[in-house]
């Protein structure tokens, strides 16, 4: 997985609508999000002693968001296949912090709107879920908070 | 700070010397009473140490042609102990003036205090075991097996010696007293006392003189601690090495603790996750990650530091175990897969102290007091200049830290191994329904997992199990030839140092060749105990009169010991070890618990296995 595969993903989750998003491809794109990030994270783990404390609890992150979206009711049956798990980063340590934190930022802000739209107890709880994980992606890569 | 027994020791020593070196007190025949009934306790107490280091009788010790020589001698100064006190306590019972009956003679209370302290330290190391309905005496603590070790009671038995060679003084000062005060018919016990107590020092002294105890070997015992839990110590924004060491050793303690308590919780307790796994485990490979980093750095820096010969190597070695720890560690996190309870959140005991450790060993290893996970861009953005290179004083608290971290990672992580097993057992491992195979049509979030997964997550744990310890005994050993004292090991640890061939080697070889053998892949790395105890066939054999040569004795031998083998086989994949049994057990007890008429399953616990349509809110306890 290369970088622009983190952007399309983001563009992806960016061109959904803020207020009352169709929930079922919201999930879909927050699943295949997290699947991505956790691979990432996963792959960039061994390459900085300084930053792989950071990459891994993300990538423990990224793995309990994914589990909070499988739960969802609303999630269209398709998608409940496993994470990706091979994956080969090239691009600078830094520019994949930042592109991974930026996907992050982006499916906390879909989901935690998700969750305040939908109307099943279910899908509202796992997109609360998932959006705290999301966040807890992005502070871990970037040591701020949303 | 915890009293140690080396404290509780030395407070009785300074007693005795201040009895003893008391100018000679007036005598009455009330306080020459006195005086004997506290001499009569204080022996009492003595005696009391020596049935602790050899809890045989005296035929026993006489026959047994394996006992070394100062375990035999422990017979015979018992024996006079006990004639020493027979006589000092028909001397107190005529007119002792008891303690608080009025202002206490400053010998007495001297005595008095000595035989408190003593008692306490004698209570210090039975605090480690517990008997159980069969008179067993089961460790209770990671510390057990160094107090029942043979170093340690050998060193034991030295300080009883010692104490007893301060004691034999004071009965001829009080006779001398008594004839002074011209009250010559008290001066009797005295003298049978003093007769009797050097007779029991003649007895150990000169066991103990053809088998010396290693300085060391009494450093530990001086060192081992009261079974207690020390109280959580989190960390503090600027902390100096010491304090940061210091302060992975308490979580380690209390890591250790938690492990041995949470035994067969997993059936049950809402407060065992496997998010709670997920993270520990995670957690786990970023220590062992840090770990790795800061060895290689003292390894490149050890020829600056005054240590052993081969302390590089040493600290290579536990590099690299170190790495292939983290690489376990992450494996084992990847593994967990889609695997959950069906509660979640960081609920289980040990987050809190696991988060306290890992923040420690990063702030020692980027020499940042502010270090976070989540501040690890900044970290990454440091200048190396501002990595300090510890002195070899801190080298040596660095090494013996990460020794600590590493073996109640590991202790923990077998913990987690047998919970996870209970909590399959106990159909508690769920998937997400969605992940399963279209012909599952469950109506529920959640369903049971199937067992390949679980079983494959074992398998990891128990790869990470034996590198993690191999790596705590690596570290271990690189701690002790940098300068750590032996007594700063863990006590698994410490166990190797005074198990393995204790007659030859010092405890620094001992836990080199530990690690040589670790290296050589023939060992885990577990303590080995000195002498087992006893099976309950041969016990029943003995209370029958049959003697150690006697057929049926072997016999009765060869039968505990192949019960014990098939229990220890049995735990493995035992499904009641992961229902629920909670107390800690020897392999005697689990011999006697699983013979017939014992009480075999009274421990066992329900267990819930259904899962639940819809899951609780998440209870999340602040983590880092």
């Amino acid at each position: 997985m290369v970088v622009h595969e983190i952007e399309r993903l983001k563009a992806r989750l960016s061109g959904m609508p803020m207020a009352a998003p169709s929930l079922g491809p919201m999930l879909a794109a927050a699943l295949d999000a997290f699947g991505a990030l956790q691979a990432a994270c996963h792959d960039s783990e061994d390459r900085s002693v300084e930053m792989f404390a950071a990459f891994a609890f993300a990538a423990l992150a990224a793995s309990t968001g994914r589990l909070s979206v499988l739960t969802a009711p609303s999630l269209p049956r398709a998608h409940a296949g496993p994470a990706s798990s091979d994956t080969t980063i090239q691009t600078g340590l830094d520019v994949v912090a930042d592109t991974l934190a930026g996907l992050a930022r982006v499916l906390s802000m879909r989901l935690a709107a998700a969750g305040h739209h939908a109307q099943h107890p279910g899908d509202q709880a796992a997109c609360r879920e998932a959006a705290a994980e999301a966040s807890r992606i992005y502070e871990l890569l970037t040591g701020d908070s949303l | 700070v915890t009293a140690t027994f080396g404290d509780l020791a030395r407070l009785t020593s300074h007693h005795l010397d201040e009895a003893v070196t008391i100018p000679a007190m007036t005598i009455t025949a009330g306080t020459a009473a006195t005086a004997a009934h506290e001499l009569h306790r204080l022996v009492n107490v003595l005696s009391r140490y020596l049935k602790r280091a050899a809890p045989y009788d005296e035929v026993e010790a006489t026959t047994d042609p394996d006992l070394p020589g100062w375990r035999r001698a422990i017979g015979p100064a018992r024996q006079a102990l006990e004639l020493a006190s027979g006589g000092l306590l028909a001397e107190s019972q005529h007119e002792a003036v008891r303690p608080g009956a009025a202002q206490p003679d400053p010998v007495i209370a001297e005595l008095t205090a000595a035989t408190s302290c003593m008692s306490a330290g004698l209570d210090l190391l039975n605090s480690h075991f517990a008997a159980d309905h069969e008179g067993i005496w089961n460790d209770m603590s990671p510390w057990s097996p160094v107090v029942r070790s043979y170093a340690v009671t050998q060193a034991l038995v030295e300080q009883v010696m010692r104490w007893l060679g301060k004691l034999a003084l004071l009965p001829d000062s009080l006779s001398i007293a008594c004839d002074i005060a011209g009250i010559s018919t008290a001066r009797e016990p005295f003298d049978t006392g003093r007769y009797w107590l050097l007779t029991a020092v003649s007895a150990l002294s000169g066991a103990l003189r053809t088998s010396p105890v290693k300085a060391e070997d009494t450093d530990l015992l001086m060192a081992i601690p009261p079974n207690l839990v020390p109280d959580r110590s989190p960390p503090r924004p600027v902390e100096s090495v010491r304090e940061l060491t210091e302060g992975i050793h308490v979580s380690a303690t209390r890591l250790r603790a938690v492990a041995s308590r949470t035994a067969g919780h997993a059936a049950w307790s809402p407060a065992a996750t496997t998010d709670s796994w997920k993270w520990t485990a995670t957690a786990t490979a970023i220590v062992f990650s840090l770990s790795q980093h800061m060895l290689i750095t003292l390894a490149e820096h050890a020829s600056r530091w005054p240590a052993c010969e081969g302390t590089s190597s040493l600290l290579h070695t536990a590099a690299g175990l170190a790495a292939e720890s983290c690489t376990r560690w992450r494996q084992v996190a990847r593994a967990w897969g889609d695997l959950r309870t069906e509660t979640h959140g960081l609920t289980a005991p040990e987050i809190q102290d696991t988060s306290d450790l890992l923040l420690r060993v990063g702030r020692l290893a980027f020499n940042d007091p502010d270090w976070t996970p989540s501040r690890s861009r900044e970290t990454a953005q440091l200048p190396n200049q501002a990595r300090q290179v510890p002195d070899g004083a801190q080298a040596a608290e660095i090494a013996g830290a990460l020794h600590q971290a590493a073996d109640a990672l590991g202790e923990l992580a077998a913990a987690t191994m047998r919970q996870t097993r209970t909590a399959s057992n106990a159909g508690r491992l769920l998937v997400p329904t969605r992940t399963l195979p279209a012909r599952y049509n469950v109506p529920y979030a959640y369903w049971h997992a199937p067992p390949r997964p679980a079983e494959a997550l074992l398998r990891e744990y128990q790869d990470a199990v034996h590198r993690s310890e191999e790596t705590a005994v690596a570290a271990g050993a690189a701690a002790v030839s940098l300068g750590a004292q032996q007594s700063t090991l863990s006590p698994r640890v410490a166990a190797i140092a005074v198990t393995r061939d204790p007659s030859t080697s010092t405890s620094g070889a001992r836990l080199r060749e530990g690690t040589r053998t670790i290296r050589a892949g023939t060992s885990s790395g577990r303590a080995e105990t000195g002498t087992g105890p006893r099976g309950p066939t041969e016990r029943a054999l003995r209370r029958l009169g049959f003697g150690e040569d006697d057929i049926l004795m072997l016999r009765a031998k060869a039968i505990d010991n192949a019960g014990r083998n098939l229990i220890n086989d049995a735990r493995i994949e035992s499904p009641q070890e992961s229902r629920g049994y909670v107390r800690k057990r020897g392999p005697a007890a689990m011999a006697a618990e699983n013979f017939p008429g014992s009480g075999s399953g009274l421990h066992e616990t329900a267990h819930p296995t259904a899962a639940k349509k819809s899951l609780p809110q998440p209870r999340r306890s602040p983590a880092l």
